[in-house]
Parts: C-alpha cells; structure tokens; sequence
C-alpha cells in the first residue's frame, strides 16, 4: 500500500510540470496513437472496458489495471504497457489486432522514460475496484449459523404430526392451501422403492405392503429399504456425481484411472454403513492424516482421499507449475461446491463477484492444496508417453488378519504382477515356443505352394496341420497377451495394493495471490487458512496445526460452526426425495444460488442432522416418514392456480428416473440384472494406453450386466444411454442432473438394441409361466413393469393390441414371442415408466 | 452485374424451395402418421426448448456450415503465398520454439518453400497454390483471413479451442451455443449435427453442450473412419421391427402416455414426452430422406466429386451437409478427420501427403459452395473453411512441416462477409500472423455477430457465473462485413 501511494505521488508530481516540449510531444505523438489505437478498449467510452485498464486520462492510468500498474513514469523497462506494445509477451501483445510500427512504440517509451507527462484531467470514474466487506457478507442468509426453531403451530394439527410437516403445512396455510390427500400404498411402495434403492418393487412385495394391515406397515418397510445393501448403490451413486466420479482423465489426452473404482467401492460402503456425515466429510479430505487402528481402516480412509484426486487433469499441460495450479483450482472448486455449495473457483482470479470471498481467501486454501500432492498415476507433462505409475498413487497397507470381508479395503487384485525374474522365465519361453510354431507353419505353407504346383494330393492333410497350427499360434499370443498383464514394471492395470488419493506434499508453503489467476502475475503471500466469511469470529481462519493444514480444513468444514456443511447436505437429500431442494440450486448456496423456500424447515432439518450425529439413514428416515413425503401427487385446481411450481409442495413432485433407474429397472423387470456388486471395473483391466472408441471401449462402458452405479465412466465415453438420459457430466460438481425430454431418448427407447433385448427377455420370461393366460398375461407385464394393474380399458386396448399382432404375423410361436415382447417394449417406452408419481 | 446475380439468384432459391416442400411433401406422405401432420408441429419445438428465438440484431447469416480440415493445413502451401520464403529456401534460421521444451528457446531451423506452385485467380488475383484447383475458382465468392493465431500447440487443445473457446475446461461447443442462441429452424430434424466426427483431440466434447442444456447437444451423424455411406444418426431406424409393427407399437404407446396425461392433468413435462416421441418418429421419417443421396442427379454428384475415388467419401459429407441445411438445419459440420493420434492433414515428416487430402477435399468443398450459390443458399449460409492451426515455414525433418498456431489463414464466404477479399497477413515468411490479426475468439465473436448474436451478450448461467463462447476476449471483425 505504501509503495502505491508512493508511486502515485511520483506520478503526479511528474505529471503536474510537464515542460511544454513534453506536452507537445504528447499532443503529436502520444494522444494521436491512444486515440487510434487503444481508445477502443481503454476509455470510459469504450463499450467495454478491457483489463480494468482506462488509457484516456492520467488518472486512468494512474489507478493500473487488473494485471497491477500499467505505466511507471520514468521506467518503460517496469511498464506494462510498453510490455505489451512490444509484443514480447505472448499473452499479452496489445493492441491485439497488430503490432504498432516501430516508430510509434519508439514514441510510447520515450514518453514513459521522460516521466509520461499527461496532461489529460477526465477522471477514472466508472472503474470501480472491487471491496469486500466480511462484516457486511456475514449477514447474507446462508453464511447465518443454523438455528433450530420449533414447528409451528397448524390449523389441520391432525395431519401434521410430524415437525416437517408442521413446517410445510404452515407455509401452505400462510396462502390458504391445503395438502393433498395421502397416496394409495401401490404408488407409495414404488415411490420409496425407487427412492431409497433404485428399484421398483416387485410384484409380490406390493402384495404384501398393500395387505399388511399393521400400523407400522410403511415404517416397516422403510426400515428395509434403508438395510437394503442396495440403499447404498442408489445414494452413493447421487454422491458419485457430487464428486465427479469418472475412471479416466477426460481433457485432451485421456488416460484411464484403473484404481478408481476402490473410491466408488467406499461411497457405497460408507453409505451402507451409515458413516457420519461429518466423518464422511473428513475421511474425503484428509483421510491420510487421520489416526486408524487397524491397517483396513487406514487403507479405507486414504481411499476416500481419492475424491480429490480424480478430477479431470489436463496431461498435455507442459507447465509444471499451471498444472498444478490448475489441480489445485479443481480441488478447491470441487471442495467449495460438493461441500459448501461455495463457487469458490470464482475467487481465482479476482474478488469473488458475488460473494463476499476475497482472492486471499482462495490463495490461503490454495496453500493447503498446494502443499499437499494429487496422486492420480500420472505426472503431466508426459505428452504422449504417458504412463501409469504405483508411484504416482497413493501405497496401502497390507490387508490385516481382521478384515470382515469387505472390498474396500483390501486389495482386490485384478491381475497379480510376478517377480522380474518370473516373468522373464515365462516370456522367454512362450517366445520361443510361438516363435518355433510360426517357423512351422511358414514351412508347411512354403511346401504346400511347391506342391500345388505339381499336384493336389495331400490338400485336405495340409490344411488340417496348417488349421491346427494356427490355433496353436493363436494360443500362444493369447498366453504372451495376459503374462504382459501381469508385467512387474508395470502395476499398470490397476493392479498393486495402491489407490487414488491425496498425501502430504514435499514441500509445505504458503502461497502468494495470483493475479489474474496468472502463474506469472504474483502478488502478495498468504497464510494457509479457510474462507473467512464462514468461520467463527472466535475461530482462527487460519491453518495452526502440522502439514499441509488438510487436517485443520476437514475440521474447519464440519466445525458445527460452519453455516453451510449441514445445510447443504441435508438439502441434497430433500433434492433427492422431493425432486427439488428446499435450495433448488444444491450446488449453489451462495448470492447466485436460489433462496430456501423454507428456511425455517432448512434450519430445523440441518440443526437436528448434526444433533442426530450426521445419521444419514436417519435424516433420510425422517424425512420418508413425513407426512408431507406420502402426499400425493395429484393435481389441484385451486392450489395450481397459486402455487404452479409446487414451490410451498401441496402436492408430491412427480419425478423424472434417472438413467441409472431407468436401466435398472429394465433389466430388472426384464430378469437380466446382475443384483451382485461388481468386483473392481473393466477399466481396471482395459490397459494403460490413451482412450480410443473401439469394440473395447464399447464392451467396456456397455457389456455391465450389473447395477449402472458399477458402470464405467470414462469420461467423454460414458456410455450412449447415459449421455441420451441426462447423466451428471463427470467432470464437475452436479448434485443437481438435467431433465431433459428430447427426440434422442425417444429414437433410443423406440429403436436400440438394449431396450428390444429387454423386452424380449421379459416377454420370454412371462411366457415360461403356464398358470398365465392372455388376460393375466397383460396384467402379469403392467404389474411387473409399471408396478400396478391395468384399467378395464388398458386391458381390453392391450390384449387387443397383442391378439392383431399375432394374428397379423401368422400366430407362429415366434410371433407370439414377438407381440408380447412389443408390448412390453411399450411399457418400457411410456412416460409412465420413467417417472415416479 | 450485381442485379443480375440477385435476380437469378432468386429464381433459383423460389424453384429449390418449391423441389423441396414437393420432396418434403412425398416424403411425408407415404408414411407418416396422418394424426402427426395435423398437429401444431411448432409446439412440439417449443416444448423441447428449440423454437426459434429472436437473434439480438438483424442476422446476415441463417446458418452455418463449418468444413473441419484436421490436422492443421499448411497455410504456406495453399493460401498464404511468400516471395520470401521461395526465395530463402534452405537457409537456417532461428526461430523460438512453441512446445514443451523447446518453448522460448532458439533453434536454427531450415526454410522450406512451398511444396506446390501458387497461381493468380479471380478478379482479386488472390493467390492459390495447385492443391486447391477447384477451390480455386471461387476465389471471387469468398472471404481469406490469412491474419489467424489460436491458442494451445497440439491438436488435442487446440481443437478443443477452435471448437469451444477452451483448451481445457469444458466449454459448450460453438454449435450449441448458436443453437441456444437462435433455437431450430425446422421440425423434422435436429438443430446442430456434425457429419463423421472424430473421436480423438477432445472427442465429443467437441459437439458437446457441456453446461447449457442437452437439446443443444451436437448429434453426430456417423464418425471418422466410417464410411460416410453408413453415415446416419444414431437409432433413427429399428433394425427388427417392420415400420408398420412399429406405427401400430407407436400409437399403442401414444395411447398410453395419454391416459397419463389426462390422469395427470396437463402435467407439462408428460406433454413433453409425448411430443418427443412424435418428433422421433417424424425425424425417423425424415431424416433418412435428407441424408440419401440417390436423389441427386448424376451432374450434382459430379460435381462433388461423388463417385471418384479420392473424393467419393468427403463428396457425401458435404452433400448431405447442402441437404441437412436446406432442410433447415442450423449449424453442420462436416469432418475430413480420423482417429489417429495425427489426424490427417498432420504432416510432420510427408508434406507431399497434403496432396492426398486435398485430392480428397477440393473438388467437394468447391461443388459445395457451387451447389449452394445456384440454389441461393449461400447469400444466408455462412461456411467456414479451416483447420486448428496452421504449419510451419520451416521444415521438420526432411519434408515434414510442425504445428503452427501462430499463423494461418482459413476462410468463409457467404452469408455477410465480404466476397473476393482478403484479410490479415502473417509476416514475410508466413510463420506469425502481423497484420490483421484474428484471434480465433475473434473468429467466434464474429461468427456470432454474423447469426445476428452478440458474444458478449450471448451468456448462460452456470456453477454461479455467466458464461460466454468468448470467455472474456473476442473482438468482432468488422472488416470483413459485407
């Protein structure tokens, strides 16, 4: 600030004598040049003006632009500007249309070297550098400690039993509406079936909710699904998106993650387990640098570092020092975003524009990030010659004597790698022995040629030898394909007791602000630390303990302290049951983001969360019990009228399945879904080159016969279906996926080979059941796949539909295979069937 | 002269209409649903976020054609004609180096003059090397920037650049954008697509929509190094079921979804999936009709180089690229890519090979724009010839020439931009781009300008900010405008 304003003084005290020989100087030849040539961009006239940077007064550019001072009086080799005009830097050559002549930038550096007299009085007004006021942003609705208040008082006290029904009963009697009834327990059971495991309920299971006559019916079966191992397929995989989950590196040279899959494994597994919110949270952040008493636990905790170690990296990038930057942004925006809902990312490069977070604030996170290390087997700059390397993961312990069985942990060998000398036993052999084969069959084909020449006899001998010893070569490359996967050198298919994730970095160091986000452009050092509005005005903002400071920031963030950590999270799950967060931008909790259409509900959700020891299961299980969660989803004419949006939710939302569901539900309708984990990813096994479309990719992000959270997601490659039905793109935070209702889904739904084969198999599998008849045969597939009967009506239209087809196609077995086949092919294709009522 | 010109152009775009509302109408006929044809078609537009949307000023150009050379065409053998580099042939000269350990520093490098020999056309004189004959002739038609300079130094970024704005984040690409920004101008097909595209050097994110939402998504019709005879969209057809199994399957759902519907009540987004499948099944209809090619005489086909060997291939993509616009779709790419890890016109160490690909390309892209004059469209289609980067003036290796992002030229013609001009210069030798520089954020923004948008006030909201194809740069490139 000193050094500034001492600056300032120098200027002007140069500028206020100019000599007349120097303002005529700067009448000829300086004022003539700024008009032409940069007045376009740099006056209070442009229509926009570029850089901060204003040229047409002295004051303009006196107060600099964003990139700091643009002229020093006296010293053209410390001005930007002159910098610029001499085209000398390639990020920066001004004005960006062509170089000035040579004369004129001689002029521009004489009129700097003699002071840069300037006469020019307008004033830089219009400029406005950015001031954050912490005190001010404190007050701002999300960045206010959670309070939980009591529910209110209803009128209909009768329906609302529980506190957040209370909660929204209130705010629809505010505007005289009232709820809709409760849903019919067939709609129900499919409601909170595919809600809490991403499947529909089976025929038998609706039976059974439907006739259960005692009072706990429903709460017994919630408490089944949350027990279900298939909960934390469905609510890992909503934290799979949060977290970017992808196997491979995206960008412009994208490599796979063989390792990827242990962090899916652990989401899933801390999601069925129940783990703390907030330990959930920590484990993600610095799992490395806490204490574990076994070596299964320590290994599962480096683990879930893997979240901040599988963004999409930019391999081409040569900068060492941009790459890592630029890791580093990744991590903070996905930290700020997944676990804040904080756009922190945009305090990069200048002052947070909307929110109250200075660039400081994101350079004092950054020197967390920056002191630690992003292992994700590869280091950049590789350019082609990429390789996966153990040592660029992150090594885990031995698998101990107490491991439970689960496969988090504990290292799932894809394929185990042999000693040096081993391997070298074994390629030595096989060469030898394929290479004496081919040796043969050139020969035998050599002879056969001669032969030919004189006469046929012996073809049919010939050729069976020559069949057989083309097999044999077959064999042999096939052995000398998987001994290479087992390579020592290589570990490089996802093999080795390694995973993905964080460490402590070599070097522990604060960072200086980048100005402009510019690796070249440093301004002033600040001290690791945390994003000041949220932090507790007793609390320190900055990192005190050893290390990198990860382990400060994983307490900072769940500090109960913190405005914003339970607050997010329980609104992602209200996003997940009622189809729209209370904070419809879940991602986003900032002055950009949407307000609470039910703070007080917010508050009450979040505080009680926290009380309940981050219970996950338990949120979840309140929130399903509500009565405001069994709604309806019927319409209302009055309340539509007041309230279309559903925003003060008289009604239950319907809601659109997400791909995964939409998949699953098919197969499983269909009896083709693999209801087992997947062990590890095909990714694991795909090798260790660059990502090409080929039969490969395609077996690799299509052949699953498993639940769709097993599917690899590589990115740029997820699979066809996922891309058509509005899968989170992997390379950000996206708790909140697109619905989208475009021709493209229809064409698959009506055309692809998934959705036929299905069909088929369910139609195959209904037709296998004699007690069926045509008639319950129509009521067998609507039961199975929309999970109620049909109407009188459907039922007459369907066995209708079914009777022409067959007879239309001659009433062979094979039509009436066909038939059935399309009708549940419609089934699948309805709008019915990708929406939850 | 002009007169003339308009007058006959008119003429012929009021007969290429009336062939197409015949063609569109048989089309139809024969196998659409009669309850489809009577319904509003527009509202199923509206439903799926794609009708048509007021540009921000009157637009010069309706759509776009974008002809992607990848790889890099060398701008010294083809466009960019230098005394100077002919003349200094062979000698060595520092040059700073671009890439990953060479970046900064100097190296004696070895001129190497054009490969092919450079003649005068057109009334301008533009200068064209031998590589490009056909192209050639339309020298008059079209607009030259040879002032180009890009960011990032292999093809992967800059492709990406070229495409999005970006080399590494991921952006929309500029077709999405201009789909968001003007909605479709028809019914029956998508609003964006791109003919046989690569899967490499960013792959789909090179028509993908990122943020904005997935209607504006690129729909690829075939991919590199597939036969652009079985180029289609991706399950326009059901390979089992016969089309009237399938009208009957389809009304039977239809029926279905609007017992939904009634029990829902005007729920909007049931509506939307019942008209997305109406739009699916018109675009089924129709769009293996605009993409098959037997319709065209034998004297169109000709003249894009249909049926000859080098050129039979990209002669397909540029006249379904005519076909796709004239039935209304607003932004095409066509590809000359592959999926190599050096895509085509990547000659490292074989310049000679550039005559292959623009044996493969010329004589297409010059019966495109020809194609496109006689029928009028080229007065409102902009098309924009071009690669990611340009080649150096100094060999690599032998014969080969390196990437260079520094300087080259491309073009446009059509819709708004000068004809027979020429912009922007590189420096004597051909390798930095002097005069008349046009970053390609500028190329963006000026494309924009020309659909009638402006890039900086063209922006979505996401992740908290607004988001621009510009980032925060882009100058439009008023001296081109017609």
């Amino acid at each position: 600030m000193a050094a500034l304003t001492l600056m300032g003084g120098m200027a002007v005290d140069a500028a206020t004598k100019p000599t007349a020989k120097q303002l005529t100087f700067f009448e000829k030849r300086i004022r003539p040049l700024l008009v032409a040539k940069c007045y376009e961009c740099h006056s209070t006239k442009s229509k926009k003006v570029k850089g901060g940077l204003l040229l047409d007064s002295a004051e303009g550019w006196r107060a600099g632009g964003d990139s700091g001072e643009a002229i020093v009086p006296g010293k053209p080799e410390e001005s930007l500007v002159i910098e610029a005009v001499r085209y000398k830097n390639r990020d920066m050559e001004m004005p960006p249309k062509g170089k000035l002549k040579d004369h004129e930038i001689v002029a521009l550096e004489a009129w700097v070297k003699m002071g840069a007299p300037d006469p020019r009085m307008g004033s830089a007004k219009g400029i406005k550098k950015q001031k954050i006021d912490i005190e001010e942003g404190r007050k701002f609705w999300s960045f206010v400690k959670p309070v939980k208040g009591t529910p209110p008082v209803v009128e209909n006290d009768d329906w609302a039993k529980d506190g957040i029904s209370r909660f929204i009963l209130a705010s629809l009697e505010e505007k005289g509406l009232n709820p809709v009834g409760e849903t019919d327990r067939v709609t129900l059971i499919r409601r909170v079936s595919f809600d809490l495991i991403g499947l529909p309920p089976t025929p038998a299971e609706v039976d059974a909710f439907v006739h259960d006559k005692s009072p706990n019916a429903y709460e017994k079966l919630v408490d089944r699904l949350l027990a279900s191992k298939h909960f934390g397929e469905r609510w890992g995989r909503h934290w799979l998106d949060v977290a970017r989950y992808a196997e491979s590196t995206g960008k412009t040279r994208n490599y796979p993650y063989p390792h990827a899959w242990k962090y899916r494994d652990w989401v899933i597994e801390a999601i069925n387990k129940d783990k703390p919110y907030d330990r959930f949270v920590m484990e993600q952040v610095a799992g490395d640098l806490l204490a574990g008493r076994t070596a299964d636990q320590r290994n599962s905790q480096k683990i879930a570092t893997g979240m901040f170690a599988m963004g999409s990296y930019d391999l081409n990038e040569r900068n060492t020092r941009q790459f890592k930057m630029d890791v580093v942004d990744e991590q903070i925006d996905t930290m700020g975003r997944a676990f804040l809902g904080l756009t922190l990312g945009c305090a990069r490069c200048h002052n947070h524009k909307f929110d109250p977070v200075p660039t400081t604030n994101y350079y004092a996170l950054a020197g967390i990030f920056v002191s630690s290390e992003a292992k994700f087997g590869y280091g950049s700059r590789q350019g082609g010659g990429n390789r996966m390397s153990n040592a660029l993961l992150v090594s885990l312990e031995k698998a101990g004597e107490d491991n439970n069985g689960a496969t988090t942990a504990k290292n799932v060998p894809v394929q185990q790698s042999l000693s040096k000398k081993e391997y070298d036993r074994r390629m030595t052999m096989l060469n030898a022995q394929l290479k004496q084969a081919q040796r043969r069959l050139k020969r035998l084909s050599n002879s056969a040629a001669k032969r030919s020449k004189n006469k046929r006899r012996n073809k049919n001998a010939t050729n069976g030898q020559t069949e057989q010893l083309k097999k044999t070569i077959a064999g042999l490359q096939r052995q000398v394909r998987s001994l290479r996967k087992q390579s020592p050198q290589g570990g490089t298919r996802g093999s080795g007791n390694v995973a993905m994730g964080l460490a402590e970095g070599n070097r522990v160091a604060d960072v200086k602000v980048h100005i402009r986000g510019e690796i070249s452009n440093l301004g002033r050092l600040v001290k690791r630390g945390f994003v000041e509005v949220i932090t507790d005005r007793n609390k320190s903002t900055h990192a005190t303990g050893k290390g990198s400071g990860r382990l400060d920031l994983a307490r900072w963030l769940v500090d109960e302290g913190n405005p914003l950590t339970a607050r997010v999270a329980v609104n992602r799950v209200w996003h997940h049951l009622f189809g729209r967060g209370l904070v419809s931008t879940v991602d986003n909790f900032g002055a950009t983001g949407s307000r609470p259409t039910h703070p007080e509900l917010l508050d009450y959700l979040a505080v009680e969360f926290m009380e309940d020891g981050w219970s996950m299961k338990g949120l979840i299980k309140r929130i399903t019990m509500s009565k405001a969660y069994r709604m309806s989803s019927a319409h209302n004419t009055k309340s539509y009228e007041v309230d279309p949006d559903n925003l003060l939710l008289w009604r239950m939302n319907r809601k659109r399945l997400e791909v995964e569901a939409i998949r699953d539900a098919m197969m499983f309708v269909a009896g083709s879904l693999n209801m087992k984990p997947a062990v590890a990813s095909p990714v694991a096994r795909y090798g260790n080159g660059e990502i090409r479309r080929n039969a490969q990719i395609d077996s690799v992000t299509t052949g699953s016969s498993h639940r769709s959270v097993y599917v690899p997601i590589l990115r740029g490659y997820e699979p066809e279906m996922f891309s058509i039905f509005d899968f989170a793109e992997p390379s950000e935070v996206k708790g909140r996926r697109d619905i989208t209702t475009v021709a493209p889904q229809a064409l698959f739904m009506m055309n692809s080979e998934f959705a036929m084969t299905q069909a088929k198999r369910a139609a195959e599998d209904m037709l296998t059941r004699s007690e069926l008849k045509n008639l319950t045969r129509v009521k067998h597939a609507y039961r199975n796949a929309l999970g109620r009967e049909p109407s009188k009506a459907e039922l007459d239209r369907a066995v209708r539909y079914v009777f022409n087809y067959i007879q239309s196609k001659g009433e062979s077995k094979a039509a009436v295979t066909e038939a059935w086949a399309s009708l549940y092919h419609a089934l699948f294709a309805s709008a019915e069937f990708r929406y939850v009522y | 002269m002009q007169q003339d010109n308009r007058h006959r152009n008119d003429l012929v775009r009021g007969m290429s209409r009336r062939r197409m509302l015949r063609q569109t109408a048989c089309g139809f006929g024969g196998l659409a649903l009669a309850g489809l044809l009577n319904e509003d078609q527009a509202s199923a537009a509206k439903v799926s976020g794609l009708a048509p949307k007021a540009p921000h000023f009157a637009p010069k150009a309706k759509r776009v054609i974008f002809i992607f050379m990848q790889g890099g065409p060398s701008h010294v053998d083809s466009f960019d004609y230098k005394d100077e580099l002919v003349k200094n042939d062979g000698k060595n000269i520092d040059f700073v180096g671009v890439r990953f350990g060479t970046f900064g520093k100097k190296s004696k490098r070895r001129l190497m003059k054009p490969l092919w020999r450079f003649k005068k056309y057109g009334q301008a004189g533009q200068t064209v090397s031998e590589l490009f004959p056909h192209i050639a002739q339309h020298v008059d038609d079209i607009c030259l920037l040879k002032g180009m300079h890009t960011n990032g130094v292999a093809h992967g970024p800059s492709t990406l650049f070229m495409h999005t704005g970006a080399t590494a984040l991921v952006r929309p690409s500029i077709g999405s954008w201009v789909t968001y920004g003007l909605g479709s101008e028809n019914k029956n097909l998508p609003a964006f697509v791109t003919i046989s595209p690569s899967a490499t050097k960013g792959g789909p994110r090179n028509y993908s929509n990122a943020f904005l939402p997935t209607i504006y998504q690129g729909v690829p019709i075939g991919r590199a190094g597939l036969s652009a005879k079985l180029a289609k969209i991706a399950h326009i057809s059901n390979p089992k079921m016969e089309l009237s199994d399938q009208r009957r399957q389809f009304e039977f759902m239809q029926k279905i979804n609007r017992v939904q519907l009634e029990a829902a009540q005007g729920d909007d987004r049931l509506d939307a999936t019942i008209k997305s499948y109406e739009l699916a099944f018109r675009m089924q209809m129709n769009a293996p009709g605009v993409l098959e090619l037997s319709g065209e005489d034998e004297a169109t086909k000709e003249m894009y180089g249909i049926g000859e060997k080098h050129s039979d291939d990209f002669g397909r993509q540029c006249l379904m690229a005519r076909r796709l616009s004239e039935a209304g779709v607003r932004y095409v790419q066509i590809n000359y890519g592959d999926e190599s890890p050096n895509p085509r016109w990547d000659q490292h160490s074989n310049m000679p090979a550039h005559m292959n690909h623009a044996r493969a390309t010329d004589k297409p892209v010059a019966g495109l724009l020809t194609d496109l004059k006689r029928r009028g469209l080229l007065e409102d289609t902009l098309v924009w010839w071009g690669g990611e980067f340009g080649r150096t003036p100094f060999a690599q290796g032998k014969n080969g020439r390196d990437h260079n992002p520094r300087g080259f030229s491309i073009f446009l013609t059509g819709g708004g931009v000068k004809s027979g001009f020429s912009y922007g210069e590189t420096d004597e030798i051909g390798h930095y781009a002097v005069e008349g520089k046009v970053h390609m954020h500028d190329l963006h923004a000026t494309i924009l300008h020309l659909m009638g948008l402006d890039h900086e006030k063209l922006t979505y909201r996401s992740a908290g900010r607004d988001f621009r194809l510009t980032d925060v740069y882009g100058e439009v490139v008023k001296e081109i405008m017609a």
